[in-house]
């Protein structure tokens, strides 16, 4: 059985980066120990035979050979293994008789390296069985952060990135808000899976539920790591981060539909700047600017008043833009802060019970509030500032990075609108067909009317080309090939590759 | 107590015949089985037997189940308390008894062949791979689990067995344990399995230890075989691509109707009796008086339906349904869960059993209410499957409510005023956010959910106006009475345009079902078709009712509609 697990990308040198380090792959002496192939999306392939080629990795599987690029790859680690050095320069030959290398920009002595990357790799082969021996959720990680306790069978590594980025949206959050933690209670408590599946089965759930805070009790969140996708994972947490920290300004309230999701929103997009370890918030959020651009192109236009006062699913999309409109205006943001938390403390704001006897306000409260807390007289006011925001979308709202129309494309399908998200997929492909992520290639295919052609064909072995040790991409390419008389064999092998990497890709499959 | 009927045919199980054809099911028998040590439960067809362990009552198992062999309920309830929410929860522990023969649980398919020598592959549904996979397949909506121990080998009686423990502590009403024995042998694995709270498990472990300490394997009457969910359904020709005599279809249904009684009949606990009477039989452990009482009901409800509704016409025989009348909550609850998924009770499709319990709310009860959603469910599947695939969900669910609060054991039906849906359309009007009924006849459930965000609630007024058109009420307005009896006649015409233009994508619903999941998969595969066209369902039949309303005819009657509460 594999043993593999997700992790996402982290910026450490990997033992391929060092090409002096020719003898790397050389056999030990005396026999083969074990090798080891760490992927930089984290997943630990332990069964496999490993050659090192000049720009990829071949893996043998009993069912056949798989490049897999460099630029996947963390490291290849062999049991055992022989380190040489073999000089390409006159004047690395010079200094290698004499009993020196140059590594890692300095020249030092040939035996003192041979130590350091010894013992380096010794540090990434034990880290690695320690992430192996961690990956059932009985024998989960604890890691104790700045501000949250974390629980996951993600390696270390890979989590470390969504640790980081958390405490910081914590600290900026504290700064922004004045929160403040119940130091008699614990630390909120992150449950970090590593495939999707584990997720639904431990955490137990609902279909269509990236991921949950639990409210009540103890709090808890529950989230899993797409290795396909690690920045929207970051998204995903920070939104029911957002519903944590909202919590800690009042634990007896629940924030109203508006402004509660759209403010989770709006520091959903953030980043971390890994060099000042400061969140960068106000960025934009691709995905629902997709869905409200698409919207206003078709003549629909949220009404401001509405949105404030009902719940609905624009509070994700619209209610977002709004708040950023609102947030990156200096003396707009001022009165928005104390809207919102006024909402959950000033004693002239309307409370009523809501769900879970949790305090709440209505509709009409929250748009009286909002207008008094924004100085807007009334509702002619209202509409000025309507019309202030539909023009702050269309002129001051614009995509961001390179992946923008396949953010749309997401965010299409996931509206249900798989005719919209089908034509944004080959936009996005038609422009940027190698640039592109997997993800993106499968997802269009999933999507394509006739997906047994060559035109499916290719998109399929574009996925897998970008994520070969795939299962599923793989199992998908392989039944198609498999019909065709030229592509039989090959078909059959893709398959036989993708089962031995998961036993269950077929009844995984099914739910495509 | 339970009589057992004896055919003079061999097989229990129905051959598989997956071919386009309807499958001709052999006659079926109850097994000859040898008697049960006293205070033992014994099973000949699965194989093994165990000492009934006090405090713990046998539940029966439903028809479509094929891997569950026993399931027994505790009647000692257990509780927990969380401490931070105060919030209780009760539990009565379960085990369950489950054999997983390994050719079943290799390879999902059968493959056989027919009279041309085709081959046709069979898909067995919910076939497992192992405990594991079937505890991530049943155990859904019950919480998260997982794998809390590492798993232990052991030797019992020269048979290897594996225990495994799980815990499950997210999302569920109470942190449970999950202890699954697996026997290993040569064909089959046999799990046996309990669940109990996990701060009261060292008390449930010492309740299921006779049957731990007991279980043991004998020899079964035949090789355990594990048939496909699509013979339990049996075809009934709806299936065939070819238009089906009728004859044919009446043949095969009554046939079927004879398979279904009898494996319901054969899988009744020692506690539980049956009875055939009028149109309906009844399997119940509850008292008899509330089963002879439900027996009259159902029956009336289904004279009723056929007087009130037989102008739809379709299909001539509607095969008897059996009704399961559990004791009380606790044993419905439990019978419901199964380790089959998705019998019975669905929107799209309802399954071989009507399943209703005794509850302390008494006759006018969610409970009857509940069945009586059931019946009218199965009237209509049974006599007109094509419209019930692809009436709007306002109109089915209307009339499915209304239905629901009848009752139907004395002379005349009695009917209790929807009062909260009365109570819901006066606050609508009061507050001015209703919908035009005009607006209302042609409202896709897409657009009855978009416009349910806001303050207006067309699904309630949707069902209002059924309830409004099948009221007396509408005696006294020219232009509503008999409308609804016209608008599903008209609708009806409009269906059967709509199957001539689609036969194609139907036709490839029919032949993907057939070797799938059946009945049940084409009456899914049939409204996704549908859903798609309905705008355009709706609004023909609209066209063809109401194209001589005049605005003034529209405005009268939305007056008199508001009136009417």
């Amino acid at each position: 059985m594999l043993n593999a697990l997700a992790i996402g990308t982290i910026a450490l040198a990997s033992a391929t980066a060092h090409p002096r380090l020719a003898g790397l792959n050389a056999p030990a002496p005396g026999g083969q120990g074990r090798s080891i192939l760490i992927m930089k999306d984290g997943r630990i392939f332990t069964e496999f035979g490993l050659e090192q080629g000049t720009d990829h990795v071949e893996v043998t599987l009993e069912a056949g050979k798989v490049e897999v690029a460099n630029e996947l790859v963390e490291i290849v680690l062999k049991e055992g293994q022989e380190i040489t050095f073999t000089p390409q320069t006159d004047e690395e030959r010079e200094k290698y008789e004499k009993g020196f290398v140059r590594f890692n920009g300095r020249w030092i002595k040939t035996k003192t390296a041979q130590r350091a990357i010894e013992k380096e790799l010794k540090s990434r082969m034990e880290q690695a069985e320690e992430d192996l021996a961690h990956q059932e959720w009985r024998n989960k990680y604890e890691t104790e952060a700045k501000h949250f306790r974390w629980f996951h069978t993600t390696p270390q590594r890979v989590t470390q990135r969504f640790i980081d980025s958390s405490d910081a949206y914590y600290d900026i959050f504290k700064k922004d808000w004045g929160i403040k933690r119940n130091k008699r209670k614990p630390k909120l408590s992150i449950n970090f899976y590593n495939a999707e599946a584990e997720y639904q089965q431990v955490a137990g759930a609902p279909p269509g539920a990236l991921a949950y805070f639990m409210f009540l009790g103890d709090y808890d969140l529950n989230a899993f790591y797409d290795r396909l996708d690690p920045d929207f994972t970051e998204q995903v947490v920070f939104h029911e981060l957002g519903h944590y920290l909202h919590k800690l300004i009042d634990e007896q309230f629940n924030y109203p539909h508006w402004p509660g999701e759209s403010l989770c929103e709006y520091y959903g997009g953030a980043r971390l700047n890994e060099a000042t370890g400061k969140l960068e918030v106000g960025l934009i959020h691709n995905g629902r600017l997709a869905t409200i651009k698409g919207q206003m192109a078709e003549g629909e236009k949220i009404e401001l008043e509405k949105m404030i006062t009902t719940r609905g699913f624009e509070d994700y999309t619209w209610g977002w833009s709004f708040v950023h409109m609102l947030m990156q205006d200096k003396s707009r943001r001022k009165n928005f802060r104390k809207f919102f938390l006024g909402l959950a403390t000033d004693k002239k704001v309307k409370r009523e019970r809501g769900g879970m006897n949790l305090k709440t306000v209505s509709g009409e409260e929250v748009l009286r509030y909002f207008m008094e807390c924004m100085k807007i007289p009334d509702r002619d006011a209202l509409r000025e500032l309507e019309k202030e925001w539909y023009t702050y979308i269309d002129e001051e709202l614009d995509f961001d990075g390179e992946n923008a129309l396949i953010w749309e494309a997401k965010t299409a399908k996931s509206l249900g609108e798989r005719d919209k998200a089908r034509d944004l997929y080959k936009k996005a492909l038609s422009e940027n067909f190698d640039g592109a992520p997997a993800k993106a290639h499968y997802e269009y295919w999933r999507l394509m009317e006739e997906q047994e052609g060559s035109e499916a064909i290719k998109h399929l072995r574009a996925a897998v080309k970008k994520a070969p040790l795939t299962p599923r991409y793989r199992w998908k390419l392989g039944g198609i090939l498999e019909k065709k008389k030229k592509t039989k064999e090959e078909g059959a092998m893709n398959k036989a590759i993708a089962q031995e990497l998961d036993p269950r890709v077929e009844r995984s499959s099914l739910f495509d | 107590m339970r009589t057992l009927i004896l055919t003079t045919a061999a097989a229990l199980a129905i051959l598989p015949a997956a071919s386009a054809t309807p499958a001709a099911p052999g006659p079926v028998a109850a097994p000859q089985k040898k008697k049960a040590p006293k205070g033992y439960h014994q099973d000949t067809r699965y194989g093994f037997k165990f000492k009934q362990p006090a405090k713990f009552k046998n539940i029966a198992v439903r028809v479509r189940e094929e891997w569950l062999a026993a399931k027994y309920v505790g009647t000692q309830q257990f509780t927990y308390t969380d401490s931070k929410t105060g919030a209780t929860a009760n539990h009565y522990p379960e085990f369950m008894v489950i054999a997983m023969p390994h050719a079943a649980m290799e390879d999902g398919t059968q493959v056989t062949k027919d009279e041309n020598g085709d081959e046709n592959v069979v898909k067995i549904s919910n076939p497992y791979r192992d405990y594991d996979d079937l505890l991530k397949r049943t155990f859904q909506g019950q919480g998260g689990f997982f794998l809390a121990e590492d798993p232990v080998e052991t030797e019992i009686d020269g048979v290897s067995v594996e225990k495994r423990t799980y815990r499950s502590d997210k999302l569920s009403s109470a942190p449970l344990t999950i202890e699954a024995w697996i026997y290993k042998t040569e064909d089959v694995d046999y799990v046996v399995h309990v669940i109990g709270l996990t701060n009261h498990w060292d008390a449930v472990d010492k309740l299921v230890t006779p049957l731990r300490t007991t279980f043991e394997l004998i020899e079964k009457d035949a090789p355990l075989r594990i048939t496909s969910n699509l013979e339990a359904q049996v075809r009934l020709g709806r299936l065939s691509v070819d238009a089906a005599d009728k004859r044919e279809v009446r043949s095969a249904a009554v046939k079927s109707e004879k398979v279904i009684h009898e494996k319901a009949i054969n899988k009744l606990p020692d506690d539980w009796d049956h009875k055939l009477s009028g149109r309906v039989l009844t399997v119940y452990s509850a008292d008899k008086k509330f089963a002879n009482r439900v027996q009259k009901h159902a029956n009336n409800l289904l004279d009723w339906m056929d007087d009130n509704f037989g102008f739809l016409g379709g299909s001539s025989y509607l095969r008897k349904p059996v009704i399961r009348i559990c004791r009380d909550d606790a044993e419905y609850f439990a019978y419901l869960a199964g380790i089959n998924v998705g019998n019975g009770g669905g929107y799209l499709y309802v399954g071989e059993e009507l399943v209703t319990r005794w509850d302390s709310a008494g006759w006018s009860g969610a409970a009857v209410d509940r069945l009586n959603n059931q019946i009218y469910d199965y009237w209509m599947q049974e006599r007109n499957f094509d419209l019930k695939t692809a009436l709007p969900q306002w109109i089915d669910t209307g009339l499915k409510r209304l239905i629901s609060y009848s009752r139907h054991d004395s002379r005349k039906p009695k009917w209790r005023l929807d009062a909260n849906l009365i109570a819901y359309g006066k606050g609508l009007a009061r507050s001015g956010n209703t919908v035009d009924l005009k607006d209302l006849f042609t409202m896709t459930e897409k657009e009855m959910n978009e416009l349910q965000q806001g303050e207006s609630k067309p699904h309630f007024e949707g069902w209002l106006l059924v309830n409004y058109l099948s009221s007396p009420e509408i005696k006294r307005h020219p232009l509503a009475e008999g409308l609804l009896g016209t608008y599903l006649r008209n609708m009806q015409t409009v269906i059967k345009e709509i199957e001539k233009e689609q036969k194609r994508k139907l036709d490839a619903a029919r032949r993907q079902a057939s070797k799938g999941d059946g009945e049940r998969e084409y009456a899914a595969l049939r409204r996704q078709i549908f859903e798609k066209m309905e705008k355009e369902l709706l609004q023909r039949t609209f066209d063809l009712t109401f194209s001589d309303f005049s605005d003034g005819d529209w405005k009268d009657l939305n007056t008199h509609f508001r009136k009417a509460f």
